[in-house]
């Protein structure tokens, strides 16, 4: 707790001390490759990309005026460095271009012919996620099920959720029309929660 | 009424931007009379938190719970708080 108060408050510090703040920089470095390693399902390419883009990134660490920036600039370098990657390799799949393509019988699985939840799937109380947060093994259940999400959903789940961009910025980014981008977070979030609760919250009731 | 289908779509929209006052009061009506919605939003809330929490690296400071059934491989450590 006391380590916590130290840390400065985010905003004002000069960026010197960014390139100094060891715990910062790891922190940020450890999304960045969680990330990378999920958009380029290859760990030893994703910690590549990682390095190049803090490389790059503290050249221009004096331009910041704070850690929220600064690390959204590394993310911005990172996304660019993961282009470049996917782009050689010709295996970009062209997120535009979805259709209904990635798992419409989810749904259907889901909801019945009228859009009413089938009995079974109607999702039931969590309660408080404080508590699942702090075990090991719901974190790897969370692991589990994002890795399970079609590439396409998990890119713009993590997109949205983890390096927190708004929905605007990631139409651009993945050339996605905001309906398109709608019904990706909706698949992603009804997998997430269903793997989420089959795996975790039900699993507790049975022992 | 709005089915749940829809429900949960206009439920993860709102992640996203501020829904128009009619379709968040066809929405609220809806959540009042269905308990399987009603759960999913609180657990968008829920997804969000989580997956923030994950993103500060919080997943590496939890601890093993040998009640939690299958974590039971690796002894917790006492004061491992304490950092």
């Amino acid at each position: 707790m006391t380590a916590k108060s130290k840390i400065p408050a985010a905003g004002n510090e000069p960026p010197q001390s960014l390139l100094a703040d060891s715990v910062f920089l790891e922190d940020v470095r450890r999304q960045m490759l969680k990330f990378a390693t999920l958009q380029l399902s290859d760990r030893s390419q994703a910690e590549d990309a990682v390095q190049e883009a803090l490389i790059g990134a503290m050249k221009n660490a004096d331009s910041f005026g704070g850690r929220a920036a600064f690390k959204t600039w590394m993310f911005a370098i990172l996304k660019n460095k993961i282009a470049d990657v996917l782009r050689y390799k010709q295996r970009t799949v062209n997120i535009g271009s979805f259709a209904h393509d990635e798992d419409d019988e989810d749904i259907s699985e889901l909801f019945d012919r009228k859009g009413y939840w089938q009995t079974g799937e109607r999702p039931v109380a969590w309660g408080n996620p404080e508590a699942a947060m702090r075990e090991k093994h719901f974190w790897r259940v969370f692991e589990a099920c994002l890795e399970h999400l079609p590439p396409k959903q998990a890119r713009v789940f993590m997109l949205r959720e983890f390096v927190e961009m708004d929905a605007a910025a990631i139409c651009a980014e993945a050339k996605l029309t905001t309906s398109n981008l709608h019904v990706l977070l909706h698949r992603a979030r009804l997998r997430l929660r269903e793997c989420l609760e089959n795996n975790w919250y039900l699993q507790g009731e049975k022992t | 009424m709005m089915s749940c289908l829809e429900a949960t779509k206009l439920i993860s929209e709102a992640q996203e931007k501020a829904l128009p006052l009619k379709t968040r009061m066809g929405l609220q009506v809806h959540l009042m009379m269905c308990g399987g919605c009603h759960n999913f939003k609180q657990q968008m809330g829920d997804l969000r938190a989580i997956t923030r929490a994950y993103a500060k690296g919080e997943n590496d400071v939890a601890e093993e719970n040998p009640d939690s059934g299958t974590a039971a491989k690796a002894p917790s450590v006492p004061g491992k708080d304490s950092q």
